[in-house]
């Protein structure tokens, strides 16, 4: 708690000072994507900690996120194959010779399609002169086809896709036989044999086919395209995570057992994850698409939807909570003296702030004159749902006076509402009423989501606190971090802790790298996740881990991650600091954080050893 | 123990200083660390010209008396004199310039760097018409000179790191002389030399003398203090306690000023009857001594010494048998079971528990609680499924503070705040928590003050009349001859010779440590 003191008032302060400075700062979407920001910083920075912890340095996250990054879309990627498809690959001329004109031509195909039967329709397509056109199946015996009407001779070397008859009707279409899945797609085929647009298979009943799109004019068929995902989900997700773990075991093995400096070893790292990645990607953008929408969600969901000001206020709330506790708590072991409760005060002064301002908040949003009128009857646009409605009157050239709020119900759109004329409004309430008006009250700010990264966040930062803080194994990193021989001496495993924190990190950022893929859905190997090993190393740093090794708190670099991004933020959005100047900034606030904490420290030093002095000289 | 410095007497010695002033002198030196008064109210003098010996045990205050002269160190309170002057040493920079320069414990060079140019580092003579380029060429030929004072032929572009550890102690004592020094502080000059390196030493201590230089010399080696000192200044506990002029000096009242006790008294030993053989090295080969096998044993309620001179490989047998460096070749039978050590995880399964050398580098996580250090060997024991068990913990370091008396204020202290001692009691509770078998320890009283010492020795005591086996490395005679019930000398690398209780004596250590009784007991 001590330690995270002086970086949660930083946090708190900027924060503050960037709502105060930006009004666009404190909108629900600016504010969602702070804390998605954040929480895939938090968990990429919690892992380069536990490597910190262990007195080492992990410089590859980056190059780790962008061949994750690169590499999971790079698997998923989706491929359309026609269903029922073969090559041309030659064309019979035995019926040619019988002397009869009409005859068809027989076609050799590359092989065998499945299902096709005489009667079928086919596409060809294809070849040196691209003149697409549809046809019928009269005869087929293995790879040889008959069509009709007969195909232009150069048919060899085009692809014969087969086609299938729908009908349409009430917003059904009915495919015989298409063998289609959700998720596949159709290709609409115009009579020419040109293939118009394609549609996303929503929902398969049978024969009949749930579309995303309705069938165009003019359509005669459709082409089934069966999706062909380059590896499913699980075995893209399990590829990918097991390349960072097998990266973090790598590092580990070279750094624990071969004595080579983490530096050197995850400097190697960054150039070479990310040279691999722009090799086997050919340097080209990476991305899902519209594809994998449920997958997305791990990245882009919002769970819970509360009000702002609520949101404010619970933190506020919180604040004074554990002020009030932890103050109270070191009076006690302080025996009164008010030094002691200096710091717990601040926390309340704090979280009385943050009250305030989500009062401030909820009560000065703008509210919504619908109408102004001396008559009974106002129209009105109203948002659906029970609105809050107030009723004010005014005498010539006076203030507004509320008389009465009603609750009205809307179906969304403009209706009618009743208001009371001047002279009812006389006898209910003496005064010389001139104006009467009918205002909607809008009490609730706009609500704002809960990012599915935020709870994968807390996941793995209570996960890593308690490895740290509660398990054998978190105390030998701590030990080892401090003095990596006494732990060897004591009876630890050093190297396989070392091993274990690299692994960690690395696996962090592998998580990280699909989440941030995930958000930003197109990753350019060139540059994704390009200096966000720098970001993490700040964030822990900020956060209280020391480059020594053995210090540093969870909750300290999830805060000191949050601090990077609103910083960030704020640098975007305050329209008097030039953007270009970022990196300065950040630099400096680092800067003056950790000289800040080392000062601290120092301060903190001295007086323990003068209790230690009084104790001697007791 | 002279309440008024002033009327020290001169040393009525041969070199006859009775007429002449004081050259340095300090009067009523205080200094603390965390945890510990180094030195409280002491006082020295020097006169021109003389070779004045400061011996003490260790943590006497000896070397902080010395950092404290040369500027090193700065005192919490006294004053300093030079030439009857009162001036302020405030960095080593002023005690420069005062002519008063400190050689040392650890060589002071860089290794990377020429002779000449460690001679002249950061006063190097400039040369060029802005003066920004370094005067190479008189740089060799000032260093030849002073080179030539210590006695030292050698070509003044030598990289240092090239020469014996002698030699490059003979570059300190020349660059202390370029810098005009009067006053050479020389802080256990010997202890890294060789036999005929240490010669040369006292002939160009010697020779300094004779040029009217003034040598300030510390030393644990009462032979070498003898021979070379004119008068001797004695601390205990960070204090005076006496002066020995020279016709004064012998060795047994440099051990009486020294100890201040009666050394039986220091050393309280039980009558105990050894039991079986719980430790028995079988041609055992450190990496440090591969060409020599090691066999010995130690039995179950025994206190076995470790004697021999630095670098006769006792640190290193204990290391090995405690598989922080693997062993070469050989085995420990263990009771019924075998053991090659390897890593100090089998040794510690197997009951065997070292009490290091360097206490904070390998002893102690300093930045940590006492209360963690204390636990940090029983974790993995118990733990429970993976999760630390901090009721047991508790416990562990709660009892072994109260056992130990470790002075703390608390189990939550950082180990770095604490004394010496104190410090050292830490290391040893993490061990008995694992209630070990055989205790290993290697000095154990380094650096630590004489109550804690004693404490120690109590604790040794009791340890090995409840069973453990002590394996116990030392380079203070006294401490040897007090508390082994059994002596193993070693000498370069070999068990020279194994000392029962009744033959052991200083001269038969000393004759075994420095090869001269070789095959006597072999």
């Amino acid at each position: 708690m001590k330690q995270v003191l002086g970086i949660s008032c930083l946090l708190l302060f900027v924060f503050l000072a960037t709502a105060a400075m930006s009004e666009s700062f404190l909108i629900p979407f600016n504010l969602e994507n702070l804390m998605k920001r954040s929480s895939l910083f938090g968990i990429i920075s919690i892992g380069v900690a536990f490597v910190i912890i262990t007195g080492g340095i992990d410089l590859s996250i980056g190059s780790v996120i962008c061949l994750v990054g690169c590499g999971l879309p790079f698997l998923l990627q989706v491929n359309y194959v026609p269903r029922g498809d073969a090559v041309v690959v030659s064309v019979g001329s035995g019926l040619q010779n019988s002397g009869d004109e009409a005859a068809s031509a027989s076609l050799e195909l590359s092989r065998r399609i499945p299902g096709l039967a005489e009667g079928d329709r086919v596409r060809l397509s294809g070849g040196d002169r691209d003149n697409p056109g549809l046809y019928r199946v009269t005869s087929i015996s293995e790879t040889v086809v008959i069509l009709d009407p007969r195909p232009p001779l150069d048919s060899s070397g085009r692809r014969l896709t087969r086609v299938y008859p729908f009908t349409y009707s009430d917003d059904r279409m009915a495919v015989p036989g298409h063998g289609l899945k959700p998720r596949d797609r159709v290709a609409f085929v115009l009579e020419n044999g040109r293939e118009g647009v394609t549609a996303r298979v929503r929902g398969v009943a049978g024969e009949h086919l749930e579309l995303s799109e309705p069938p165009p004019e003019n359509v005669a068929a459709v082409v089934a395209l069966d999706r062909r995902p380059r590896t499913s989900v699980p075995v893209a997700l399990g590829i990918v995570l097991a390349a960072s773990l097998a990266i973090g075991l790598f590092h580990g093995l070279l750094i624990a057992r071969l004595k080579l400096q983490p530096f050197v070893v995850t400097l190697c790292g960054l150039l070479l994850y990310r040279g691999i990645t722009r090799g086997f990607t050919e340097d080209q953008t990476q991305g899902l698409g519209d594809e994998y929408p449920t997958l997305k969600l791990m990245a882009t969901a919002e769970l819970v939807q509360v009000s702002t000001s609520g949101a404010l206020g619970l933190l506020g709330g919180l604040l004074v909570a554990m002020g009030a506790v932890w103050g109270w708590i070191r009076w006690r072991r302080r025996g009164g003296q008010p030094a002691a409760v200096l710091p717990a005060a601040v926390s309340v002064i704090l979280g009385l702030g943050l009250l305030t301002s989500a009062m401030v908040s909820a009560n000065t949003r703008p509210k919504i004159a619908i109408a102004v009128a001396a008559d009974s009857e106002v129209t009105a646009d109203l948002p659906a749902g029970t609105n809050r409605v107030r009723l004010e009157a005014r005498e010539t050239g006076g203030p507004w006076v509320a008389l009465d709020e009603i609750d009205v119900r809307s179906t969304g759109g403009r209706q009618q509402l009743e208001v009371p004329s001047l002279e009812t409004i006389r006898e209910f309430k003496p005064g010389d009423w001139s104006q009467v008006r009918a205002v909607v009250v809008d009490r609730s700010l706009p609500k704002i989501g809960l990012p599915a990264p935020v709870v994968i966040l807390v996941i793995v930062a209570v996960l890593a606190a308690v490895f740290l803080n509660h398990t054998v194994h978190g105390r030998y990193l701590l030990a080892m971090g401090n003095n990596e021989e006494a732990a060897r001496y004591s009876g630890i495993n050093t190297d396989r802790m070392t091993v274990l924190a690299y692994v960690i990190c690395a696996g962090l950022a592998g998580l990280g790298g699909v989440l941030f893929v995930l958000d930003i859905n197109s990753a350019q190997p060139v540059d994704f996740g390009n200096f966000y090993e720098l970001y993490a190393i700040a964030a822990a740093v900020l956060g209280g881990c020391s480059l020594r090794g053995g210090e540093g708190t969870i909750l300290g670099v999830v805060i000191g991650a949050s601090l990077m991004r609103v910083l960030k933020n704020m640098i975007t959005l305050v329209d008097w600091i030039p953007t270009h100047i970022e990196y300065a900034i950040i630099g400096a606030v680092i800067l003056a954080g950790v000289t800040v904490d080392e000062l601290v420290k120092r301060l903190a030093a001295r007086r323990r050893a003068q209790r230690i002095r009084e104790v001697n000289n007791d | 123990m002279a309440d008024a410095p002033t009327e020290h007497a001169p040393a009525d010695g041969r070199n006859s200083n009775e007429q002449l002033a004081p050259l340095l002198e300090v009067r009523s030196v205080r200094k603390s660390f965390p945890g510990v008064l180094a030195l409280d109210d002491v006082d020295l003098v020097l006169f021109p010209g003389e070779v004045l010996a400061v011996i003490g045990e260790n943590g006497a205050g000896k070397s902080t008396l010395m950092k404290i002269l040369a500027g090193v160190q700065p005192a919490d309170a006294g004053e300093t004199f030079v030439d009857g002057v009162r001036v302020e040493i405030d960095g080593v920079e002023t005690a420069l310039s005062q002519g008063i320069a400190l050689i040392h414990q650890e060589l002071n060079l860089a290794g990377n760097l020429e002779i000449g140019a460690n001679i002249f580092l950061g006063r190097e003579p400039r040369r060029g018409p802005t003066g920004t380029l370094i005067d190479h060429r008189r740089i060799r030929d000032e260093s030849s000179r002073f080179l030539e004072m210590v006695g030292l032929d050698v070509e003044p572009a030598t990289v240092v790191s090239e020469l014996p550890i002698g030699r490059q102690q003979m570059v300190e004592i020349a660059k202390a002389l370029s810098v005009d020094a009067r006053v050479l502080i020389m802080d256990e000059p010997t202890s890294s030399l060789s036999q005929s390196e240490a010669e040369n030493l006292f002939q160009v201590i010697g020779q300094l003398r004779d040029a009217g230089k003034s040598i300030v010399y510390i030393s644990h080696r009462l032979g070498e203090v003898s021979r070379l000192a004119d008068r001797v200044t004695v601390l205990r506990d960070g204090s005076n306690a006496g002066d020995l002029a020279r016709n004064e000096i012998t060795h047994d009242a440099m051990v009486r000023l020294m100890v201040g006790r009666d050394v039986s008294q220091f050393y309280q030993r039980t009558p105990r009857e050894p039991g079986e053989i719980v430790l028995e090295a079988v041609a055992l080969r450190t990496s440090a001594f591969p060409e020599h096998a090691l066999d010995f044993a130690v039995r179950a309620r025994e206190i076995v010494g470790v004697a021999g001179l630095v670098g006769a490989g006792r640190t290193e047998l204990l290391q090995t048998l405690f598989g922080a460096t693997p062993a070469v070749g050989g085995l420990l039978r263990l009771g019924e079971s075998e053991l090659v050590p390897q890593d100090p995880r089998q040794s510690i399964a197997a009951g065997i528990a070292l009490v290091p050398e360097d206490r904070k580098q390998q002893g102690l996580v300093l930045e940590m609680a006492v209360r963690e250090n204390l636990s940090l060997a029983a974790l993995g024991r118990d733990g429970r499924f993976g999760f630390l068990d901090r009721n047991r913990e508790r416990e562990i370091s709660d009892e072994m503070i109260s056992r130990l008396e470790v002075r703390t204020p608390g189990p939550g202290q950082v180990v770095r705040f604490l004394s010496g001692g104190n410090q050292q009691k830490v290391v040893l509770g993490k061990w008995l928590a694992m209630e070990p078998r055989i205790l290993l320890m290697d000095e154990p009283t380094r650096g630590i003050d004489v109550g804690a010492k004693q404490e120690i020795y109590v604790l040794m005591e009791e340890l090995a009349s409840r069973g453990v086996a002590i394996l116990f490395v030392s380079s203070e005679m006294e401490e040897v001859l007090g508390m082994s019930d059994r002596t193993l000398v070693m000498h370069e690398g070999r068990i020279a010779g194994e000392l029962s209780r009744d033959q052991l004596d200083e001269e038969a250590v000393m004759q075994l440590a420095t090869g001269a009784g070789m095959g006597a007991n072999a």
